[in-house]
C-alpha cells in the first residue's frame, strides 16, 4: 500500500521499554503469533504517554459504505493516569469522515470512538486482545455502515471545569432564530462549591433574581457533527475553528448578530453562545432530539465586538468599522464551556417515561393518599392538565401515605397539590377547595371545570361521589374511577368509554358481578372484621395499610389510567397484590353493554352479559321452564335498579313444560354469601323464569299471581317487585313495580 | 445469509456452499488428512463436515466435478450410496451422509475407469440415472446417447436429468433460492473431440450467481481445467454473447495453482497467460474480487518445493497476485489462511455488500472451548 501515513509525536522505543502496564500488554498482544490479523509496526513514548502503532487486517466486504481499506494503520496511545480510555487514531492521511469519529480541534488524525459506555465500566474487563478486536470490529462495521445503532445515544460532553448551566425549557422554541435571548446566569447559592448556574430569561417572573447578565444566541450545527470534545476551545477563535467543522462560520454570524447589541445597556452583558446539534437517525431523517453546547465569554459584548473586528470602543459606545477587521478573529476572547441541562418540562417528563406528553384536561375528585400519589405520578410522567377538587386539609397522620409533606399540614390538600405540582414544571395545575357533593359558592367554578374536562377522575374513595359524578354532573367527559379494596391490597380502575355508552355506575354493578363470580377475585371485598358492611363507604381506607401498598398500587394504577385514556373502550381492571410474595397480578374483567328503561318511577338497567346468561339457562332446561333469583344493586336515591346476576333454580325447584316453581333449598344462604363476597353490594332484587318455545313472554295468570306475592314481600322493605320472563328468540320481558307495562329486550348479536 | 467455505486439504478440493434458505451443496470431497500424523495441518474433512451438518444427514447437492482422486478421495467412507448396501448404514459408528441430488459431468457416466473408488462413484451415478432420480448429468444430450442405448434406456426417459452447457441447473432459481448455477463445461466440442476422455478437461465448470438484497455476487468454480479449455470456454461464451457469465467476484482458480491453467510456459517469475485467460482474469474480475487457491502453501523462491513439478507453482501464484492487486482484491491460499502454521477453512459470506472474507481471531475461552484439551494425567 502506498498510502501516506501520518506520524505521531514521540521517540521510538522497543516493546521492552514500555512502562505503562496496558501499553505493554497491548504491544505484546500485537506482536503475538496467535493473532494473525494484527501486527505491530512500532512503539513510541512522548512525555507520560506511550503509543503503539499497529496494522490491522479488516474483515471488510467487497463493496463498502465507507472507504475502509483491507489493512488499516492505527495508533493507540495510553496515558499514565487511567482516567480515560486509550486514544485510537487512524494514521491514514485520507481516512474518511464517518460516524463515531471524535470531533477534535484538528481534523486529522481521525480519532475513533470505540465505546458507548464510560471507561470506568469497561476497564475492569479490558484485555489487549479484546481491545484489538474492538478496533477491528469498529473498522469492519464502519465499512458496512452498520456501526451506528439506531437507538444509540451520543456521548456526554467531557468537561474540564465542570460548570453546569440549566437552560429554560423554552430554549427549544426558536433555535434557528437569530433573535437574542436575554438571560441572567444565576448561581442558586453563594457557596464556592456551587457548580450549577441557572439561565433565567431576563423577562421572566424570576428576573428579579440577581446574577450575571448574558445575552445568549443560538446556532444550529450540522447533524454530522457529533462526538467527544477532548480539548476545550479556550478562545473564541479556537471555538470558531472547531465549529467550522460543524458548518458554522462563527465569526461571521457573531459580526452580524452583535450589531443589534451595540447599545451600552446590552453591550455590558457577556456573550453566551448556545450551539444546538440536531440528532437524526440518518442524514435525511427527521430531527429527533437536540444536544446543546454552551460557551460563555469572559468579557462583555463590547470587548467581544472589538475582538472580532466589528467595532472599536468609543467611550460608552462603539464605533462600527466600515469593513470588518479580518485580523481580529476572537483570539483574545477567553471562553468557558458550560455543560448544559434543560429545565424539566412536561415533554421531558414524557420522554423520560418513554411516552409522549398528554395534555388531557383531567378533573380529579379527591386528593387523599391514593389520589395524591396517582396524580403526582401521572404529572411526573407528563400526563394531564389537572384540576384537583377536595375540601379536606392535610393533617399529620396523612403524611405516612400522602404525596405531600409536613410543610403542607393545615393547608387544603388541593392547594398543597397544586403548589407541589408547580414545583415539578409549569404544569398548569389548578385547585378547587370544595366538596363536590355540596360545592356551595364553588358550584359555578366546578361546573365550568367539568364541562371543559376530557376526563373526570374519581379518586374520592366514595361510592356516593362516584355515582354523583356519573349520574348528576352534566359533562361529556368520560368518567374514570379508581379505588382500593377494603383490605388495601387491590386497586380497581373503572373507565367509561369515550362516548359514555356505559356509565360508571353501570360498570360498578358489573364489577360486583365479577367479584361475586370470579375465583380470581376471591376475598377481594372481604373486610378485616368479617362483618358485612351495608354502609356505602366500603371503599374508605380505615384499615391500617402499609405505605408501600398505597404507593405501589397507586403507581400501577396510574399506568392503568394512562393506558385506559389511550383506548376509547370501557374497561374494568383489577390489580391484586399478595402481601406474602409481593406479587402483583391483574384480573381481567369484561365490561358489557347495557340496556336501560324507565318504568314508572324506576330506572331499570340490565346488561348483555346477564341477558345472555338467562338465555343460556333457559335453553339448558328446555322443554321445561326454569328460573331463579335476580341479583343486583339498588340506588334508592335515584330509584335505579342495576340487575347484573342470577342465582339459578335451587335444587328443590319444580321445572315443568308449563309451570315453574322456584324452590328455596340453600337459597337464603347463597344470597347471604353473595352479600358477603360483594361487601353487601349485590342483593336479591327479584325473580325470573322462562317460557318454553311456542309461548310468548307475556305473563300468564300464574305469573301475575307470583308478581303479586313478590310485591307484597318487597313492599315491606320499601322496594319494588321485579320480575323477568325469558322467552324464545332471545327475548325477555321485564316488569318493575307493576306487571302492566314491560320492558322487552333481546340479546344482542356478538359484534 | 449464503456462504462459501473452502477447506484446507492440501492440493485437494472440497467446497461447501450454504444457501440463505438453509440448503447445502458440496462441490467435491477429499479426505486427505493422515489421522496418525499430528503434524498434518490439513483439516479432518469428515469431522468438520459432520460438525457443520449437526443433526442433518444429507446434502441437497453433491457435485463431483471430475474423477481425480483429490476431488473424491474417501467418498465411499462418508456418503450413503444408493446402489449398494455396502455403502449404507453407519461407518465408524457415524451415520453416512445422504446425497439428494448428485451432479456429475457426462464423463462420470461414460468414462473407462481404473481406480476402485472412482468406479464406486460411477456405479452410483449410473444407478441413479437408471432409477431416473437423484442425479443430474451435465452434458450435451447426444453425448450420452450411445451409453443409454447400450444400457437399454430411452433418451426421453432421462432428458429431464440432463443439462447442457449454456443452461442453468434447474434445481435452483435465483428469485426463489437466491442463487443460480450456469454451466460452462462440459460442452459439446470438448467432449466429442476426445476419443480418450481427458478427465480434467471434461470437468464440471460452473458460475454461481448469488443475489442478496438485489445485489449479485458471482462465484466461478473452475475444477482442474487447463488453459486450453479456458480458452475454449471464453470463446464459446463470447460467441453466445454471454460474457457476464464469466464475471467473477470470487474465483476458485483451477488446478491447485498450476501454471498449466494460465499459459503454456511456467515462466521464471510470473506465468504469461494466454490472451483469453488474461481477459477472463483482468476484464471479468469485479472490484475487490477474491481468488482462492485450493492448494498447499505457495513455495518460496529457490526452495525444494519451488522445484517441484507438481502445483502449486510460485509463478502462477505471482500472476494471480498481480490480478488481485489490479482489482484491489485478495489472493488466498487454503493452506495459508489465516497462516500456514494453523490453516483454517476460508469462509466467504455473501450479502448485499457482496463477498466478505471472514477474518475472525479466536482466542481465550472461545479458543480453548473449540478444541480438545491436551491429555491430563
Amino acid at each position: 500500500m502506498c498510502d501516506e501515513f501520518l506520524a505521531i509525536d514521540g521517540i521510538l522505543v522497543s516493546v521492552a521499554d514500555l512502562t505503562l502496564p496496558r501499553a505493554r500488554l497491548f504491544a505484546e498482544a500485537a506482536t503475538s503469533d496467535h493473532l494473525p490479523y494484527v501486527s505491530c509496526v512500532e512503539c513510541s513514548k512522548s512525555g507520560s504517554s506511550e503509543s503503539i502503532i499497529i496494522d490491522v487486517v479488516v474483515e471488510r466486504p467487497q463493496r463498502t459504505v465507507h472507504d475502509i481499506r483491507a489493512t488499516e494503520r492505527i495508533a493507540v496511545t495510553f496515558e499514565e493516569d487511567d482516567a480515560s480510555p486509550p486514544e485510537v487514531v487512524s494514521l491514514r492521511a485520507d481516512f474518511p469522515w464517518v460516524p463515531h469519529v471524535n470531533l477534535r480541534l484538528t481534523e486529522f488524525p481521525r480519532s475513533l470512538c470505540l465505546y458507548d459506555r464510560p471507561w470506568a465500566e469497561l476497564s475492569a474487563r479490558w484485555t489487549a486482545a479484546t481491545f484489538i478486536e474492538r478496533i477491528r470490529y469498529w473498522l469492519a462495521a464502519t465499512a458496512r455502515g452498520s456501526l451506528h445503532q439506531d437507538d444509540q445515544p451520543l456521548e456526554p460532553l467531557l468537561l474540564h471545569n465542570g460548570l453546569r448551566i440549566i437552560l429554560p425549557a423554552t430554549i427549544y422554541n426558536d433555535l434557528r432564530s437569530p433573535a437574542p435571548l436575554q438571560l441572567n446566569f444565576v448561581l442558586p447559592r453563594d457557596s464556592d462549591e456551587c457548580r450549577t448556574l441557572f439561565a433565567i430569561p431576563a423577562s421572566g417572573k424570576e428576573a428579579r433574581r440577581s446574577g450575571v447578565p448574558f445575552i445568549a444566541t443560538t446556532l444550529v450545527a450540522n447533524p454530522q457533527a457529533h462526538g467527544l470534545i477532548r480539548q476545550t476551545p479556550g478562545t473564541l477563535a479556537e471555538l470558531a475553528q472547531f465549529l467550522s467543522n460543524g458548518g458554522i462560520d462563527l465569526i461571521a454570524v457573531l459580526r452580524e448578530r452583535l450589531r443589534d447589541w451595540a447599545e451600552p445597556t446590552q453591550s455590558k452583558a457577556q456573550l453566551a453562545i448556545i450551539v444546538a446539534l440536531p440528532l437524526t437517525r440518518s442524514s435525511s431523517g427527521a430531527i429527533e432530539a437536540w444536544n446543546f453546547w454552551v460557551f460563555a465569554t469572559h468579557t462583555p459584548i463590547k470587548e467581544v465586538g472589538t475582538d472580532i473586528g466589528l467595532w472599536s470602543p468609543m467611550g460608552d459606545r462603539v464605533g462600527f468599522l466600515m469593513h470588518p477587521d479580518d485580523t481580529s478573529k476572537g483570539s483574545k476572547t477567553g471562553i468557558d464551556i458550560l455543560s448544559p441541562y434543560v429545565e424539566f418540562s412536561r415533554n421531558s417528563a414524557a420522554t423520560a417515561n418513554g411516552t409522549i406528553a398528554d395534555t388531557s384536561k383531567i378533573v380529579a375528585i379527591g386528593a387523599g393518599a391514593l389520589g395524591s400519589q396517582l396524580v403526582i405520578t401521572l404529572a411526573r410522567s407528563g400526563v394531564g392538565e389537572w384540576t384537583i377538587v377536595d375540601d379536606d386539609e392535610l393533617l399529620p397522620h396523612n403524611i405516612a401515605r400522602h404525596s405531600l409533606h409536613a410543610g403542607y399540614v393545615g393547608h387544603p390538600k388541593t392547594t398543597g397539590m397544586v403548589h407541589f405540582m408547580d414545583q415539578l414544571y409549569d404544569s398548569g395545575a389548578k385547585g378547587i377547595v370544595a366538596n363536590v357533593l355540596r360545592p356551595a359558592e364553588k358550584a359555578d367554578e366546578l361546573n365550568a371545570a367539568f364541562n371543559h374536562a376530557d376526563v373526570i377522575l374519581d379518586i374520592s374513595a366514595s361510592v356516593t361521589v362516584a355515582r354523583h359524578l356519573a349520574r348528576d354532573v352534566s359533562s361529556p367527559a368520560r368518567r374514570v374511577s379508581v379505588f382500593l379494596n377494603p383490605m388495601g391490597t387491590d386497586v380497581v380502575v373503572l373507565a367509561e368509554d369515550t362516548s359514555r355508552t356505559v356509565t360508571l355506575d353501570e360498570l360498578e354493578a358489573q364489577y360486583y358481578r365479577a367479584v361475586n363470580n370470579s375465583a380470581a377475585l376471591q376475598g377481594h371485598l372481604a373486610t378485616n372484621d368479617g362483618r358485612i358492611r351495608y354502609g356505602r363507604s366500603c371503599r374508605d381506607i380505615s384499615v391500617s395499610m402499609p405505605t408501600y401498598l398505597v404507593t405501589g398500587l397507586a403507581a400501577f394504577a396510574s399506568e392503568l389510567i394512562r393506558r385506559s385514556l389511550q383506548c376509547p373502550d370501557a374497561a374494568i381492571k383489577v390489580l391484586r397484590a399478595d402481601k406474602e410474595t409481593l406479587a402483583i397480578a391483574p384480573v381481567e374483567v369484561k365490561s358489557s353493554r347495557v340496556s336501560r328503561k324507565q318504568i314508572a318511577d324506576w330506572l331499570l338497567v340490565v346488561d348483555d352479559a346477564l341477558l345472555e346468561r338467562l338465555q343460556d339457562l333457559r335453553l339448558s332446561k328446555l322443554p321445561n321452564e326454569t328460573g331463579g333469583v335476580l341479583l343486583g344493586v339498588y340506588d334508592l336515591d335515584r330509584k335505579t335498579i342495576y340487575v347484573v346476576d342470577t342465582i339459578p333454580s335451587p335444587p328443590d325447584s319444580e321445572e315443568w313444560p308449563t309451570l315453574y316453581i322456584r324452590g328455596s333449598e340453600g337459597l337464603l344462604e347463597e344470597v347471604q354469601n353473595v352479600a358477603k363476597r360483594t361487601g353487601g353490594q349485590l342483593e336479591y332484587v327479584g325473580e325470573w323464569h322462562s317460557h318454553p318455545n311456542g309461548s310468548a313472554t307475556r305473563p300468564s295468570p300464574d305469573d301475575i299471581k307470583v308478581f303479586a306475592w313478590l310485591t307484597e314481600h318487597m313492599a315491606t322493605a320499601g322496594l319494588p317487585a321485579l320480575m323477568a320472563i325469558v322467552g324464545e328468540q332471545a327475548t325477555s320481558d321485564w316488569y318493575v313495580g307493576q306487571i302492566i307495562e314491560a320492558s322487552s329486550w333481546q340479546v344482542r348479536k356478538q359484534d | 445469509m449464503p456462504k462459501v467455505t473452502f477447506f484446507p486439504l492440501g492440493n485437494a478440493d472440497s467446497t461447501l456452499i450454504d444457501l440463505r434458505n438453509g440448503e447445502k451443496l458440496l462441490f467435491d470431497y477429499a479426505n486427505r488428512r493422515n489421522a496418525d500424523d499430528k503434524k498434518d495441518k490439513r483439516i479432518d474433512l469428515p469431522v468438520e463436515l459432520r460438525k457443520d451438518l449437526g443433526t442433518r444427514d444429507y446434502y441437497d447437492v453433491v457435485a463431483f466435478t471430475h474423477l481425480d482422486q483429490d476431488h473424491y478421495d474417501g467418498t465411499s467412507e462418508f456418503f450413503h450410496l444408493d446402489h449398494d448396501k455396502a455403502y449404507q448404514g453407519k461407518v465408524n459408528g457415524k451415520s453416512r451422509i445422504k446425497i439428494n441430488v448428485m451432479w456429475v459431468p457426462a464423463a462420470v457416466i461414460t468414462e473407462e475407469l481404473e481406480e476402485e473408488e472412482s468406479k464406486v462413484i460411477q456405479a452410483e451415478a449410473r444407478y441413479r440415472l437408471k432409477q431416473k432420480k437423484g442425479i443430474r448429468v451435465f452434458s450435451a444430450p447426444n453425448r450420452l446417447a450411445g451409453w443409454l442405448k447400450d444400457n437399454g434406456m430411452k433418451m426421453s426417459d432421462v432428458e429431464h436429468l440432463i443439462t447442457d452447457a449454456g443452461c442453468l441447473a434447474p434445481e435452483f432459481d435465483i428469485d426463489h433460492d437466491g442463487v443460480e448455477f450456469f454451466v460452462h463445461s462440459p460442452f459439446a466440442t470438448r467432449q466429442d473431440d476426445n476419443d480418450l476422455e481427458i478427465r480434467n478437461d471434461d470437468a464440471l465448470v460452473m458460475q454461481a450467481t448469488f443475489r442478496e438484497g438485489g445485489v449479485d455476487t458471482k462465484l466461478l468454480l473452475f475444477a482442474d481445467i487447463c488453459y486450453e479449455v479456458i480458452d475454449d470456454i471464453v470463446k464459446q461464451t463470447k460467441y453466445h454473447s454471454n460474457e457476464e457469465r464469466l464475471e467473477w467476484d470470487v474465483f476458485k482458480i483451477p488446478h491447485h495453482c498450476s501454471y498449466t491453467a494460465i499459459g503454456a510456459e511456467k515462466g521464471d517469475n510470473q506465468t504469461e497467460p494466454s490472451d483469453n485467460v488474461d481477459w477472463l482474469y483482468r476484464e471479468q474480475g469485479q472490484k475487490r474480487g477474491v481468488l482462492v487457491s485450493t492448494s498447499k502453501p505457495i513455495p518460496t523462491k529457490g526452495s525444494d518445493e519451488d522445484k517441484d513439478v507438481q502445483p502449486p507453482h510460485r509463478q502462477a501464484a505471482n500472476y494471480y497476485k498481480a490480478i488481485a492487486k489490479e482489482h484491489s482484491g485478495e489472493f488466498l491460499v487454503t493452506m495459508e489462511h489465516p497462516s500456514s502454521t494453523q490453516p483454517k477453512p476460508i469462509i466467504i459470506e455473501i450479502d448485499k455488500w457482496q463477498a466478505t472474507v471472514k477474518k475472525s481471531q479466536v482466542f481465550g475461552p472461545a479458543a480453548a472451548a473449540s478444541v480438545s484439551a491436551p491429555r491430563a494425567g
